[in-house]
């Protein structure tokens, strides 16, 4: 062994705390990848065993880090401040307590719209199915294939159809790459305070007003769907175990039904876009109570994560709060 | 594309590291260590990219439509860890050669050759 080979571990774990500087959203996505190359660096310089390799590309590493982390804080801070001139939002997502990965995905972007200087916000929360092969990958993919697409096509067109469009060509596409796997997803385009919603399985959108929360998507689990059909009631399915079990998703049929909604959005409203690991455990007069009285709306997801991780944290729990003026 | 930016010279100028980076992968999709490694052969040394600066290019690039993910696996002449896979877009390729192009003009300028003749 190379006498510097010992140092390795030690070195990565050192990697790993510097990793802390950068925003948690980043981290948990990009984090894994960092360490990656930065071990496989190192074990080229041991290889090379020149003198003071190791520690030279140390030291590049450790201060690329720290600037790299303030600078994607100040990328991160230019993004929410391209958002329409009083809208706001924030959005986390974390792998709970009891879950070993963190299969959810969200993403927050805005893009020019067709008239004058309008921007159209895009809100996205997917959530992949627990139990099939490549759940975080599926719901990854969905998000981002949304995100990419949207722009050109909805700021020339129809934003709901394009919406929908886009979440069946991701589907089809997750069925190829990764073919049993599956997830959710919710996506809500906000412009001239209208929502334009689309929807699969149990993600959710609720919008708040007036004091109150109301849930804007339905469930697509068959608790639900015996409410529907008159055969239960909305008290009986309350922690029901048909609550968890879905009969649509992405991933699931060559082509799916999907859900959509436009919504005109009173003033001084928010919208609150979440997984099932927020609902489940948070009860919506905590999540309205959490909302309403934190007027940053990044405070408000980080406060909705923490509760859902506080009361058990059972599953990967996500949130996106959009404050519109 | 993303951000709304339809033109690839609303890119421009691209940073070093994008630069390098989209000049690797014209010629095929490659994971992120293969990206730095490639981009230190490519300028004799002169060039080093570590995780943080890779990476952040990365999330710019995939976020302005010049990248893609392909697909998640193992590169046997590593090791069997899983590798993120990158690969150009159409747009990625327009905006690479029109800052090649917008250089090339640059080297050309009268300004440049007499500097270079100095060196």
């Amino acid at each position: 062994m190379p006498p510097t080979a010992h140092l390795l571990p030690l070195l990565e774990r050192l990697y790993t705390a510097f990793l802390w500087l950068y925003p948690a959203d980043y981290r948990r996505e990009y984090g894994p990848l960092m360490r990656q190359a930065a071990r496989d660096m190192s074990r080229d310089a041991v290889r090379q065993a020149r003198p003071g390799t190791l520690r030279g590309l140390w030291l590049h590493i450790l201060a690329d880090a720290v600037w790299t982390a303030i600078a994607v804080h100040r990328d991160q801070q230019e993004k929410k401040t391209m958002a329409t001139p009083g809208t706001t939002f924030g959005e986390l997502t974390d792998t709970g307590i009891l879950r070993p990965n963190n299969q959810d995905s969200v993403m927050s972007r805005f893009y020019p719209a067709a008239a004058d200087d309008a921007r159209i916000g895009l809100f996205v929360v997917s959530d992949g199915l627990g139990g099939h092969p490549d759940g975080d990958q599926a719901s990854r993919l969905a998000v981002r294939l949304i995100s990419e697409q949207f722009d050109e096509r909805a700021a020339s067109g129809d934003i709901l159809p394009t919406l929908v469009e886009l979440v069946q060509e991701a589907n089809t596409e997750l069925r190829l790459r990764y073919p049993g796997s599956g997830a959710t997803l919710t996506a809500v385009a906000v412009c001239d305070r209208q929502a334009f919603i689309v929807h699969v399985g149990d993600t959710r959108a609720y919008v708040v007003a007036e004091g109150a929360l109301t849930q804007l998507t339905d469930d697509h689990t068959l608790a639900r769907r015996l409410v529907e059909m008159g055969r239960m009631t909305l008290e009986d399915i309350v922690g029901h175990e048909l609550t968890a079990v879905l009969y649509r998703a992405l991933g699931q049929a060559d082509v799916i039904e999907v859900d959509t909604r436009t919504y005109e959005l009173p003033p001084d409203s928010r919208l609150l876009l979440c997984s099932d690991g927020l609902w489940r455990m948070v009860e919506d007069d905590r999540m309205l109570e959490i909302i309403l009285n934190e007027p940053n709306p990044q405070e408000a997801c980080d406060k909705l994560i923490a509760l859902a991780n506080h009361l058990g944290g059972e599953d990967n729990v996500s949130a996106v709060v959009v404050h519109i003026a | 594309m993303s951000n709304g930016v339809t033109k690839p010279e609303n890119l421009l100028p691209l940073t070093p590291a994008i630069l390098h980076i989209l000049l690797v992968l014209a010629d095929g999709e490659k994971h992120g260590y293969a990206i730095m490694q490639q981009v230190a052969d490519l300028t004799d040394g002169q060039m080093k990219l570590v995780p943080g600066t890779l990476y952040r290019s990365i999330k710019k690039m995939l976020d302005d439509g010049l990248i893609e993910e392909t697909d998640e696996r193992p590169d046997p002449a590593l090791d069997d860890e899983r590798r993120r896979y990158y690969r150009l877009t159409p747009f990625g390729e327009r905006v690479a050669a029109a800052e090649v192009r917008r250089l090339s003009h640059l080297v050309a300028a009268p300004q440049a050759q007499k500097l270079a003749g100095k060196a």
